[in-house]
């Protein structure tokens, strides 16, 4: 789905066509999934928080402007979600479902074992960044936005998004040294 | 440049597999949405009108003040204080008509100055609170009289912050570049 037709879409939801909301829900899931579960570290809670993403944005549809990209507004619908979450909850989960990551495998089984470790322990050292600098790491390097897309979602300067992302790559360094 | 340092950590980042939510995940949000209640939104004008009938509650106490200093000043001397309040509450509805005019204009600048205005008189109303208690005494029609000012100052003030916050937000969902997140 490019953007015209997106855009398209979001016009028909806007105008009350509901089911066409489910081209924007099966577009968008993976992604706002994928934040929600590398920001709280639990499977049950991202599939919640990216239902209530959906729910909330559909509900405040009728004023998004349309000459706008959705994802930046919907990410930031989602990181407000997942921010509230995380004030209420404080103490992050660190279940990890192996049985729901669905990556590449393929080639050497050693060093898929090894990259897995690696990956699971940039995950913990992940959870243990200040929920600002993890938010900046995570859509820049997981859902790879671009600055500008980590700045407009987050609602910052494009210098505060780079200097974020790197304060949170600065202490990712350090606590995998420590581990 | 800024990544060479961590180059490892990108390239980790970048391959740590994604995960997938549920098959029937869009099934299910689908399924949820009739049951949603359209959203009534706070606007810049509900917000406005609630800082303009502050702004009558302080004028009628203003005027409520003068004839009550009017009165009792007569019968005894009144702290310098206690004396000003009357302009006191003038000044702070005078501030309330101009935070209210230009919240109807549903700017970024506007919601920003409200939030300003706001603190700055629930700190105010503090201040003037403590302050006149200590300048009129314990005597208790005073004191007692001091603290329901002050009382419903505050309490403006929280239902003013409640308002301007769900206003904020409803701007963010709205997808209008608005204020800076707060983290």
């Amino acid at each position: 789905m490019d953007q015209k037709q997106e855009k398209t879409i979001i016009k028909r939801v806007q105008a009350g066509d509901r089911d066409a909301y489910a081209c924007l829900v099966d577009k968008y899931k993976g992604p706002v999934f994928n934040l929600a579960y590398r920001m709280t570290g639990s499977f049950q809670e991202a599939e919640d928080l990216a239902q209530e993403t959906f729910l909330k944005a559909y509900a405040a549809i009728t004023r998004f402007d349309a000459k706008k990209r959705f994802f930046p507004w919907l990410y930031t619908i989602s990181l407000n979600l997942i921010r509230n979450h995380l004030k209420r909850k404080r103490k992050v989960s660190s279940e990890i479902l192996q049985d729901n990551i669905t990556g590449d495998d393929t080639g050497n089984p050693e060093n898929t074992v090894v990259r897995h470790q690696e990956s699971e322990k940039l995950s913990r050292c992940l959870e243990k960044l200040p929920a600002d600098l993890r938010e900046a790491v995570i859509l820049r390097y997981y859902q790879e936005l671009s600055f500008g897309d980590v700045a407009e979602t987050l609602e910052i300067s494009l210098s505060a998004a780079k200097m974020r992302v790197y304060r949170g790559l600065e202490k990712l360094r350090s606590f995998m040294k420590d581990k | 440049m800024m990544q060479k340092g961590f180059r490892y950590i990108i390239r980790l980042a970048k391959e740590t597999p994604s995960v997938s939510p549920p098959d029937d995940f869009t099934v299910r949000v689908m399924a949820q949405l009739p049951e949603l209640k359209p959203e009534r939104s706070i606007i810049g004008k509900d917000c406005a009108f609630c800082f303009l009938a502050a702004a009558c509650f302080y004028f009628i106490t203003g005027i409520v003040f003068i004839a009550g200093v009017r009165k009792i000043s007569t019968v005894t001397v009144l702290p310098h204080w206690i004396m000003v309040q009357p302009q006191i509450a003038f000044i702070t509805g005078s501030g309330f008509i101009l935070l209210g005019i230009s919240l109807l204009k549903n700017s970024r600048f506007a919601l920003r100055t409200a939030r300003i205005g706001l603190v700055i008189y629930i700190g105010f109303v503090l201040i003037n609170g403590i302050t006149a208690h200590k300048a009129f005494g314990a005597v208790l029609p005073g004191a007692a009289g001091i603290f329901c000012f002050t009382g419903s100052g505050i309490m403006t003030g929280g239902f003013l912050a409640l308002m301007l916050r769900r206003y904020r937000e409803q701007l963010v969902n709205s997808g209008a570049p608005f204020i800076k997140a707060e983290n």
